[in-house]
């Protein structure tokens, strides 16, 4: 059953209860539970197309809780906490911000606990069955492209993490919902006025930020692996024409490295994982400020390479 | 006078084991992964011809210039010998070869 199918009302009795709901996204299992109605009406419509598992068929990745903490703050500016196993890695958020909450709370489970994926820093896309690995720092607008990508004909794979297959080298897709910020939202909003982005979340700690849902059809092939062919480093700079240069692979590799979560940690095969992806792709910087432009010089390349 | 020998013959480097370093190379350029420190290295055609040649065997400064101007043919052979020493230098403190004592 897809979280869509159940009402607000019926979800939250399955999150108060002892054994929550089990969300399957990508390769990851993750129980949760909450007694927050609007968190839990937020999720649905961003996780709409996820399948909730059973808990007695299911091994669990995360078990994930997130409660107000019990102290006087209940009534008077209440708060909430992220945790996992009984941890408690951060210090309470507004429970006006649950969702921006858990979302980094599963992005910390993922950092840290999926050591035995290679985990990188970056967006995944496909096209013809072919996946370009967009690896980026902060600020680099790398979001905002692959989220016009996959409203343009791409397969949306991921928006944070390229996790990769140490048995294979290929990508296991993780098409969570894609967290645009401050001025992107508009921007993707002019792009693509059709798609739906939750609500926005203001005075976080990276500014504003708009959750997009992703499309149903990247959430249905989410068992699909995706199979490395480019790696374009995106850098988004104002007013610069798009400007898609070839990346020697060496340099490449180093800047793929840098953008790992674990590479260190995955030490020789981690170095092997990497080497044979960038054999197998070929590498480009792309500087951009039209998204249109930069998604036309994208599918140019895909088309022709 | 095997002493006077010895002491004549210039320093020669090595690396102490072959399977620490796992070297892929693209075109003149090279990516070393040492497994002891877990730290990768990016390597130019100069340093990866170097390290290449080390690694085959034992190896002076003096003989790594004359292999590597055979390669690049240098414009200034003194020049080349100033870098191979800084890069020997560098390679020594990265753990990535040792001196050579026969």
């Amino acid at each position: 059953m897809k979280l869509g199918s159940y009402s607000i009302s019926e979800l939250t009795n399955k999150t108060v209860s002892k054994n929550g709901i089990i969300l399957l996204v990508g390769p990851f299992s993750v129980r949760l539970r909450t007694r927050d109605r609007q968190f839990v009406s937020t999720l649905r419509d961003l996780y709409l197309d996820f399948s909730i598992g059973s808990a007695d068929k299911q091994i669990i990745d995360f078990h994930i809780d997130m409660f107000s903490p019990p102290n006087h703050r209940r009534w008077i500016k209440p708060q909430i906490n992220f945790s996992i196993d009984g941890l408690f890695p951060f210090s309470p958020f507004s429970v006006s911000h649950a969702t921006p909450l858990f979302e980094w709370g599963f992005n910390w489970c993922i950092a840290r606990n999926a050591q035995n994926y290679l985990l990188l820093h970056a967006a995944v896309l496909e096209k013809n069955n072919r996946s370009v690995i967009l690896p980026a720092l902060p600020g680099s607008g790398k979001s905002t492209l692959a989220a016009a990508l996959s409203h343009t004909g791409w397969r949306f794979l991921s928006d944070e993490f390229c996790i990769v297959n140490p048995r294979d080298g290929k990508i296991i897709p993780i098409p969570r919902p894609t967290p645009l910020k401050n001025e992107s939202i508009q921007v993707f909003r002019n792009f693509s006025p059709d798609a739906f982005i939750g609500p926005l979340f203001h005075n976080t700690r990276k500014g504003t930020i708009g959750h997009l849902r992703p499309p149903p059809s990247a959430v249905e092939q989410q068992n699909n692996p995706g199979i490395p062919h480019w790696i374009i480093f995106p850098k988004y700079q104002s007013n610069s024409d798009t400007n898609l240069i070839s990346l020697d692979k060496s340099f490449s590799l180093m800047k793929l490295a840098s953008n790992a979560f674990n590479y260190e940690i995955q030490s020789e095969i981690g170095f092997k994982l990497l080497t044979t992806m960038v054999d197998k792709c070929t590498c480009y910087n792309l500087v951009f400020s039209d998204l249109n432009s930069a998604i036309s010089q994208l599918n140019t390349l895909a088309d022709n390479d | 006078m095997n002493e006077l020998a010895q002491e004549s013959q210039p320093q020669k480097w090595f690396v102490p084991d072959r399977d620490v370093l796992l070297i892929k190379q693209w075109g003149d350029n090279a990516i070393v992964y040492h497994s002891k420190s877990g730290e990768t290295h990016q390597l130019n055609d100069i340093g990866t011809a170097a390290l290449l040649k080390i690694q085959q065997q034992p190896v002076s400064i003096e003989a790594l210039a004359n292999h590597i101007n055979n390669y690049y043919e240098v414009e200034n052979p003194g020049e080349l010998t100033i870098r191979l020493q800084r890069l020997i230098k560098e390679f020594e403190m990265l753990g990535l070869i040792e001196p050579f004592s026969e």
